[in-house]
């Protein structure tokens, strides 16, 4: 590729490198140092600093390649990165992570709807929601729940876009923190933040947290919604911020438009492997998916 | 900065044990370990930022309230040790400047106090925190794009030593904090067993703490 041949910006190559051993280091692909699993990894990594310079390597990008790199080649990986980043997160790694802070304000209004007693204790012990969404937002829960789980997350995130992180986000407070009773147990912030880092495995089995996930009323609306007044208070609370508005998808559909890409991939991924066990990506998660890894002459 | 062994550390202090490929940190992590200061039970609660510049914009707004932090620096790299000065002045600006003064590296814990300490019986070290760190010897194969480290020799050894006692020093700062608060910055040279490697030596560190404090 030719991405690899450019220069990055400075410290990428050092900073990639140290990262390379910590992503999934018990899964064969990248349990050997220095094996193809992390040379890929590695040229995925680089890649994407040199296609956006603007937001170089960030951390969090490192899961999310090592998560598409099992279930297809580098460079379709990195072109399916690269679609998720523009169309599905945009902006979420930028130098000082605005968008993904307002995405925490949107979490934060949802729960208000959803839960509205995890709202007021979050508030009154000051738990900022980037105290537990960071990590839930930047690397889509592939370092938070059980793999099965993962994949059907990301399925169905592939289908209906950046939704369905935040419902699943919506699930798991639901779940671990939901009634009276627990709050009572939780005198402050430190002791919520510890019980939202042992969420109990049982409610994060795929086939109790996706019934959950698809069940929860939240519609796209509703998060248009908070989204647009979030955004509105990140501007007047800090109008030089950069961010602007987005517009997210939130289900593919074959119109929308790639500027950098000269042809589709046929390719579909492995990753529907378990989507005929549910209901929302059955029958088009393979097609879906297919058109946003894009081949191109690079 | 990232990839010093910031959550390699506390994974020591709160479970005792070496973590090998430790994942780098996205956001905050926390742990928790229960300590005795003069008789009294202190439940000390460590919170462990990632080290990307960048989560800084998240991590900043969680200094307020520390009764101490640790500033951990990479002995083999000396831009970990030059960007102490950034960490600093951020922990310096965040924290509540009228409540608190900082009194900086009281211990600055490296490679060679670790020597010392080994000479120390076996029945004291029950009363440290051994830090262990995984001897990576790593070479970059020729050119900066395609390659990867190639590890040379890979063991597992305790490497530095942070003596309970820092700790504790940590905690009554804790516990005294209606008069004459002060808070506690350490100053931890990580990765002492790459000595062969070492980048910054434990004279500068000392003289950095003693500067700043």
């Amino acid at each position: 590729m030719e991405l690899l041949q450019s220069q990055a910006g400075t410290n990428t190559v050092e900073d990639i490198e140290k990262d390379l051993h910590r992503q999934f280091p018990f899964h064969e692909m990248f349990a050997q140092r220095g094996g193809t699993g992390q040379q890929d990894l590695y040229n995925i990594l680089y890649a994407y600093a040199v296609y956006n310079p603007k937001d170089g390597y960030c951390q969090a990008h490192a899961p999310i390649a090592a998560v598409l790199l099992m279930h297809m080649p580098a460079e379709e990986a990195f072109w399916c990165m690269v679609a998720m980043f523009d169309f599905y997160i945009p902006g979420y790694f930028s130098p000082g992570l605005e968008v993904v802070q307002v995405d925490g304000s949107v979490m934060q209004g949802l729960l208000r709807a959803v839960c509205p007693i995890i709202h007021k204790h979050m508030e009154k012990h000051n738990v900022s929601p980037m105290l537990y969404c960071t990590e839930w937002f930047m690397c889509i829960f592939s370092r938070t729940l059980p793999w099965p789980s993962v994949l059907r997350l990301w399925d169905m995130f592939f289908c209906e876009g950046v939704k369905t992180v935040f419902r699943c986000g919506l699930v798991l407070l639901r779940s671990t923190l939901g009634s009276s009773e627990v709050l009572k147990q939780l005198p402050g912030l430190y002791e919520t933040m510890e019980k939202l880092r042992k969420i109990d495995q049982k409610v994060m089995q795929p086939e109790v947290l996706m019934h959950e996930i698809i069940e929860l009323k939240v519609s796209e609306s509703d998060l248009e919604n908070e989204h647009r007044r979030q955004q509105k208070q990140w501007k007047s609370q800090q109008p030089a911020s950069p961010v602007r508005l987005v517009k997210r998808i939130y289900r593919y559909t074959p119109t929308h438009q790639f500027n950098h890409s000269n042809k589709k991939s046929e390719k579909g991924s492995k990753q529907e492997t378990e989507c005929h066990q549910h209901k929302h990506s059955a029958n088009n998660g393979a097609d879906q998916k297919s058109g946003e890894e894009k081949q191109t002459s690079v | 900065d990232m990839g010093v062994g910031k959550s390699c550390l506390l994974h020591q202090f709160t479970e005792k044990k070496f973590m090998a490929d430790c994942p780098h940190t996205i956001g905050v992590e926390f742990g928790t370990r229960i300590i005795e200061v003069s008789g009294q039970k202190i439940k000390l609660q460590i919170w462990d930022t990632a080290g990307q510049e960048r989560f800084r914009a998240v991590t900043r707004s969680y200094y307020r309230g520390a009764a101490g932090a640790l500033m951990v620096y990479d002995i083999t790299r000396r831009s970990t040790y030059n960007h102490l000065s950034s960490w600093l002045t951020d922990a310096r600006n965040l924290t509540n400047p009228n409540t608190v003064k900082f009194s900086i590296n009281k211990y600055t814990i490296t490679g060679e106090q670790y020597r010392v300490m080994k000479e120390i019986p076996a029945v004291i070290w029950s009363h440290m925190v051994p830090v262990q760190v995984v001897a990576e010897l790593t070479v970059s194969t020729v050119g900066n794009t395609g390659t990867s480290p190639v590890p040379l020799e890979s063991s597992t050894r305790t490497a530095g030593v942070l003596s309970l006692e820092d700790i504790l020093s940590l905690g009554k700062t804790d516990n005294s904090s209606d008069s004459g608060e002060e808070d506690v910055i350490f100053l931890i040279g990580n990765k002492g067993d790459l000595d062969a490697q070492r980048d910054v030596t434990y004279e500068e560190a000392k003289q950095f703490a003693d500067e700043n404090g």
